[in-house]
């Protein structure tokens, strides 16, 4: 009878694992997640093995320096001596020295005077822009880090950068601790993708269909990774029927004029300081549309997702992009493999 | 030991009850995770302040924020906020995803698993 018995446990053992199983229990636990409002954005940390102490270094981090970036904005140029800053700042110059100077973090005296998107965002007049203008230096300027030689009146604008240049920190943080979790931190336009989920598999992105907010473009894949997005359909200003872009050209004064409606770039994560890549370049090609997009498609370091007024999506080889058939955007031309 | 079927009578008699049940269970459990609609989930200052089921239609206006959150027809806009830029209230009624209000430090997030096959870790 003995025997019996054991056999009776091992039944009923198996029978309460069926029974959870169909009940769904052996769900993997629920990520454990924190929201903020840091970077003048919408911050999400996320951690899958479920916890919350993991979230906390990573989230100090981020305020910190988030209130570090916050010092720069109104500043003189001048007058700024933070460690962060001057860091952003020469990995900024080196991108510049690469990609070019649509990004400019001298642009800052610009953007002030547009005030897009805040309550004060205006139409100046040409003279005032002339005069703003004139406060615009060779990004070349802050390529040792240090504003201490700036000429009374520049401003230094980090919003291109400041975001992608925190998941690279929030990404060092997490190795820092030794979080072997799957983890994201996301701050709106820029997100860093960390480690991998408990039952293995990769992460799977949403990018938002900038013509319908209630929906997604697509949805795609992706394993440790920066993923920023740049777009002209959250932060705009309105007059007489005209959109004002949030992204002031460093050249003219005047906000960016483009026929892209957004561009999201994927950086894989072992790339140095990918997540101030992304971000310079999600800028970058948004503001200089589809006439440029060619050499941003065509480069390896990274992929991109571009969307253009015309419906039409652009994406580079190796992005698993699964696009949503009813968001009425179609591939530009055939898909590369 | 002899030769046995590979379930006794007795042991069929306490499995079949606990399939039975598993299956209620299972039943059950998707049912109150996937109600038609699925639920607004309204946030302020990251701290969650109250969840609003889009099956009914309502006005709601969180304290600590001067917003006001409207379902209706089993969608959730942002339809008044005392923010300078409006972005909140631009991106209309949702379905789905979620409606950030920067300065008024408002977010309001929409539940619904039924929505989509495809499980999304994070909105870009």
């Amino acid at each position: 009878m003995v025997i019996f018995k054991n056999k009776q446990i091992k039944q009923s053992a198996v029978a309460v694992l069926f029974l959870l199983l169909l009940a769904g229990c052996c769900r993997t636990p629920s990520p454990a997640q924190k929201e903020a409002f840091i970077f003048d954005t919408y911050a999400t940390f996320k951690d899958y093995s479920g916890s919350e102490e993991n979230i906390t270094p990573i989230y100090d981090t981020l305020s910190e320096l988030s209130i570090e970036f916050g010092k720069a904005y109104g500043a003189e140029a001048a007058s700024l001596s933070s460690a962060a800053l001057s860091q952003c700042a020469s990995e900024t110059a080196e991108l510049n020295s690469i990609w070019g100077s649509t990004v400019n973090l001298t642009c800052g005296a610009v953007t002030e005077l547009w005030g897009i998107p805040t309550e004060n965002a205006r139409i100046p007049d040409d003279s005032e822009i002339s005069a703003a203008l004139s406060k615009v230096a060779e990004p070349s300027i802050y390529s040792g880090g240090d504003f201490s030689g700036f000429e009374k009146g520049t401003k230094l604008d980090f919003g291109a950068v400041s975001k992608g240049y925190a998941c690279d920190k929030a990404y060092e943080a997490l190795i820092n601790a030794d979080i072997h979790s799957g983890f994201i931190v996301s701050l709106s336009s820029s997100t860093v993708f960390y480690g991998e989920k408990p039952d293995g598999s990769s992460f799977t992105a949403a990018v938002k269909n900038p013509l319908s907010p209630d929906e997604y473009l697509g949805t795609f894949v992706t394993g440790e990774s920066f993923v920023s997005t740049s777009g002209g359909y959250e932060r705009f200003f309105e007059l007489d029927g005209k959109k004002y872009d949030h992204i002031i050209s460093a050249e003219t004064g005047y906000p960016v004029e483009t026929d892209l409606l957004s561009v999201t770039v994927i950086v894989p994560a072992a790339t140095k300081n990918g997540g101030i890549l992304s971000d310079f370049i999600a800028t970058s090609a948004y503001a200089e549309g589809t006439e440029n997009l060619g050499k941003y498609l065509e480069c390896s370091d990274f992929s991109i997702i571009a969307a253009d007024k015309n419906n039409k999506i652009y994406i580079s080889g190796g992005v698993d992009l699964t696009l949503n058939e009813k968001s009425g955007f179609v591939y530009a031309e055939q898909k590369n493999p | 030991m002899q030769n046995r079927k590979i379930l006794n009578k007795r042991e069929l008699l306490f499995i079949i009850p606990v399939l039975i049940a598993a299956a209620a269970l299972f039943f059950v459990s998707r049912y109150y995770t996937n109600s038609e609609n699925g639920t607004a989930v309204i946030s302020v200052n990251g701290v969650e302040a109250a969840r609003l089921s889009l099956s009914e239609d309502t006005v709601y206006r969180p304290d600590g924020a001067n917003v006001e959150i409207t379902v209706k027809d089993g969608k959730a806009a942002v339809t008044y906020s005392d923010c300078p830029d409006k972005v909140c209230v631009r991106t209309g009624y949702i379905s789905s995803g979620a409606i950030v209000c920067l300065p008024e430090r408002v977010t309001v997030k929409i539940e619904n698993e039924s929505h989509t096959n495809i499980k999304v870790d994070i909105e870009l």
